[in-house]
């Protein structure tokens, strides 16, 4: 749709979002509180329904720009990116006392046009997730004090990996850029690279146990088999990109950006081969602290035969007080890969775009969130300041990967009005061994210093 | 836009209309009670002082601090069923993110004058 726009027009819009966006934060400053009216509606709806059906979500606009990434043939990192990244309708219909249907729209649109942003539509809707949730121990009436509860949730699941994944919305975070260990490793938003990605979502169940313990806290374990991470390519991170050098060479080149969920369409449901993979999460929070630690496993073949396999492992922990908070994860992957494969037809340096066998990805977070003050009526209204610091290396065994980098993110919020939040980011990116930068990269603009602003409005019911 | 909207969004209203539709009503609870982690016990020694006849359940809302991010209004949508939401300790309601029950009561121990306020709120 936007690929029609004149370069005048789509220029205009461009320039036109951050007033646009600001505007509506002026607006919302108004005497009116719309997300307590939307969440009226859907009280009134509840209400109609005798509380069987039940709605909320949430909404996210954005302004984005970069400095010092490479410039692409058919994207401009650097230029400004203007969209809806957000809009989601949760629905949570009580079927029985024990039986629940869950699921989830969720829409994006682009205002910056096909050529800038890179995205294949500038509209995007799916049914990020959709499965019945079946309380076991409530339809037999254990006394889930002496036995625990357990659940058991079948259809398109949020792959129970680590802890952002689960609680991704930005409504619930601090920030709204995610962290490497979501961006690039666990694919709970695929990589700008190829922009699709709501949240790392997979057909199949998830056994769900959890005991409270009288004194020490409470244990919850999720055990799930799902299809799996995996692509028909010969190699895993088969992503590539053209770079856009002065001259007439314009090399292809693999950018070995992370794991790709390769079959993320919402109405996907074949596996790439016969074998399902296996997640495990279990989390302990404490009785008396509200610490929410964990760790995770997945393992699962991801090439056509079922000869590879992915296996990650990882560690998160929430540590939540009203007025600060802090967030972290780790997580590691090992791959298991054929050396020596070409995937790239294209013209390309050969010494990058070959596949290196076996190797290793790893990432880190670690994001302390702080709260000075609070005013109006409840103390609904604050500042937030936000600081992140994270590393990611997609390819232990690459000479050079623009996804080996560390970063800094330091972010204000301001919640000026019930749930709705204007958010500021800013980011540098140091990329490691930019010696081994390849001369392409650098004449495409590529830096070892990348920054990054992005103002967002953010708002839920 | 409405080409690629059409299809997620006829797949949600067919999905709601036979869900919505089959939906059979809750089993009856008559009291929910709602406590955070630390607070085991004393949810305990409430239950056990209440009377025998009433269809009493449990909810631990510390479990909203390992749920994925429509937990809070799954476990709404689970405790609104009840004749009457019991609500220990301010923590508890804090961990659900202070919704409006309509028929909620807060305690904070289980001293007879808490017991009596469960009481009257159920009705003769």
């Amino acid at each position: 749709m936007t690929a029609r726009l004149t370069p005048f027009k789509a220029g205009a819009r461009d320039i036109l979002g951050l007033p646009l966006l600001l505007g509506l934060a002026a607006t919302t400053q108004a005497d009116i509180d719309p997300m307590a009216r939307m969440t009226a509606v859907t009280q009134d709806i509840s209400e109609a329904t005798n509380g069987r059906l039940n709605l909320s979500g949430y909404i996210n606009g954005h302004y984005m720009t970069h400095d010092g990434l490479p410039d692409l043939v058919n994207k401009h990192l650097n230029h400004a990116l203007w969209q809806i990244r957000e809009a989601s309708l949760f629905a949570d219909v009580v079927i029985t006392d024990s039986l629940l249907f869950s699921t989830e729209l969720e829409m994006s649109y682009s205002f910056t046009d096909k050529e800038h942003s890179g995205r294949k539509d500038s509209f995007e809707a799916l049914l990020n997730y959709y499965y019945f949730d079946f309380d076991v121990s409530n339809a037999l009436g254990w006394d889930t004090d002496e036995v625990g509860a357990l659940h058991i949730r079948a259809g398109r699941v949020l792959v129970p990996f680590l802890s952002y994944n689960e609680n991704k919305p930005n409504f619930k975070q601090n920030l709204m850029s995610q962290p490497f260990t979501a961006w690039q490793l666990a694919p709970v938003n695929n990589v700008a690279i190829d922009f699709q990605q709501f949240g790392w979502t997979d057909l199949g169940a998830i056994l769900n146990w959890n005991y409270a313990f009288d004194e020490a806290g409470l244990f919850d374990v999720k055990f799930s088999v799902i299809n799996g991470l995996g692509t028909k390519s010969a190699v895993l991170d088969n992503n590539t990109v053209q770079l856009n050098s002065p001259g007439m060479m314009k090399p292809t080149v693999r950018p070995r950006d992370g794991l790709v969920n390769a079959r993320s369409d919402w109405d996907e449901f074949s596996d790439v081969n016969d074998e399902p993979a296996l997640v495990l999460k279990a989390s302990f929070v404490p009785a008396a602290i509200p610490l929410n630690i964990g760790v995770s496993w997945y393992q699962g073949a991801w090439d056509k035969e079922g000869d590879h396999d992915l296996t990650m492992v990882g560690v998160h922990l929430d540590y939540l007080q009203r007025n600060w908070n802090i967030k972290g994860e780790y997580v590691e992957a090992d791959v298991e890969q054929q050396a020596g494969i070409n995937v790239v037809s294209a013209m390309g340096p050969a010494m990058i775009n070959v596949s290196t066998g076996d190797y290793t990805m790893s990432s880190w977070y670690l994001e302390g969130a702080y709260v000075p003050f609070r005013y109006g009526s409840d103390n609904e209204k604050f500042l937030k300041t936000i600081i992140r610091l994270d590393e990611v290396d997609t390819n232990d065994k690459a000479l050079f990967t623009p996804f080996d980098r560390e970063r800094l993110t330091l972010g204000l919020e301001w919640n000026f009005m019930h749930n709705i939040r204007l958010r500021y980011e800013w980011q540098r990116h140091k990329i490691h061994d930019f010696d081994n930068a390849p001369g392409p990269y650098i004449a495409a603009g590529g830096e070892e210093e990348v920054t990054m602003n992005m103002i967002s409005l953010i708002a839920h019911f | 836009m409405i080409k690629q909207l059409k299809l997620p969004c006829q797949a949600l209203l067919f999905v709601l209309l036979v869900v919505t539709g089959a939906t059979i009503q809750a089993a009856g609870v008559d009291v929910y009670l709602v406590y955070a982690g630390a607070d085991k016990k004393l949810q305990k020694r409430i239950r056990a002082t209440l009377p025998g006849d009433l269809a009493i359940k449990s909810y631990n809302a510390s479990l909203l601090m390992m749920a994925d991010y429509s937990g809070k209004q799954k476990a709404i949508a689970k405790l609104s069923s009840a004749k009457l939401v019991v609500l220990i300790n301010k923590q508890s309601m804090e961990l659900l993110g202070n919704p409006r029950f309509p028929n909620a009561l807060m305690v904070t121990g289980d001293s007879s004058q808490e017991i009596d306020k469960i009481k009257a709120a159920l009705g003769p």
